[in-house]
């Protein structure tokens, strides 16, 4: 579906879920184009020393330290 | 680094036949998430077949395993999961965790035959959970996980509004935590949501369009269902302390969390 006809579409829905229009224009994407954008994004993170760690996350049943090897 | 270190992952694990599919963070951005996660979640199929291929993918990125339990089928059958860190160049740091069995989700077979397929303009293809099951896995515990399941099934709402299939609507009164959303779809489809009141009750409200009450018993709704995930890791975090002190008492050999 073109760009134009997905935009309009989810404008109609804005006031319905106050999605903003970040939100709307990332929707409209196709999966593998927020693919190649995420791709955009590590480029800067990893480029400002962004950690891989994961999120600390206390009520998550993956939330440990690590057994030093 | 490459610009993506999940996408090498994820090449990888196609390169050595792992049979696998992406959830978690990342799937949840395939479908529309505006969210940066930083690691790579899978569910596997837990034959020893495709678990030596994992074996093999893991080594050529260079993937050390940091927790306990190791990587073998009984404890993924049991629901546990196994935590990595990579070190290979371009994903160095990077954490894998995989996991075979989702609560609340169907078997992995079921998993793969609702799977999606992502082709990228390289030819190369992403195999990723079905949004059903992905919104069906993320009934933890965790208030995140929350916020982004209502989150997807709005997207879905957005981008199918006009024209959906009755399946899809009738999905959407499954799993719709929205009261106002909820409300609308019950005035737009009154039909569908009197019918599908006999699965989920507190439908009633959003056809009488009774909004605090609503609101009330989808609260209710979704601490029972962080309730039930939390009496289900208890049982499996009791044995991971177990094993994690065995390592510890025991000092096992390096191998043992290396391998």
């Amino acid at each position: 579906m073109k760009y134009e006809k997905i935009m309009k579409k989810l404008e109609v829905m804005y006031s319905v879920t106050g999605f903003i229009d970040e939100d709307m224009e990332w929707l409209s994407f196709t999966p593998a184009r927020r693919i190649l954008e995420t791709t955009k994004l590590w480029k800067f993170y990893v480029a400002l020393g962004g950690s891989l760690d994961p999120e600390p996350d206390s009520q998550s049943p993956f939330y440990f330290k690590e057994i030093p090897r | 680094m490459t610009p993506n270190p999940i996408l090498k992952v994820l090449f990888i694990l196609k390169k050595y036949r792992v049979k696998c599919l992406l959830i978690g963070g990342q799937a949840c951005i395939i479908y529309g998430a505006a969210e940066f996660s930083r690691d790579s979640d899978f569910i596997i199929l837990s034959t020893d077949k495709n678990l030596k291929c994992l074996q093999e993918a893991l080594g050529a990125l260079n993937a050390k395993l940091i927790y306990v339990p190791p990587l073998e089928a009984g404890y993924l059958k049991r629901g546990h999961a196994c935590h990595f860190r990579c070190a290979a160049k371009d994903v160095e740091g990077l954490r894998i965790d995989v996991i075979s069995k989702l609560r609340g989700c169907e078997t992995f077979n079921k998993l793969w035959e609702r799977k999606k397929t992502v082709s990228l303009k390289s030819g190369r293809t992403i195999d990723v959970i079905g949004l059903k099951d992905l919104i069906q896995s993320k009934k933890t515990q965790r208030d995140k996980d929350w916020l982004m399941l209502k989150r997807l099934v709005e997207n879905d709402i957005i981008l199918n509004k006009y024209n959906p299939a009755n399946d899809r609507v009738k999905w959407w009164f499954r799993e719709c935590r929205d009261a106002g959303i909820l409300i609308k779809l019950a005035e737009e489809y009154s039909r569908i949501a009197k019918v599908c009141v006999r699965k989920r009750p507190l439908l009633s409200l959003a056809v009488i369009s009774d909004i605090e009450k609503l609101n009330l018993q989808l609260h209710d709704e979704e601490m029972l269902e962080r309730q039930k995930d939390i009496e289900y890791w208890t049982p499996l975090k009791k044995e991971l302390e177990i094993l994690r002190s065995n390592y510890v008492k025991k000092g096992l050999r390096k191998s043992e969390l290396s391998r």
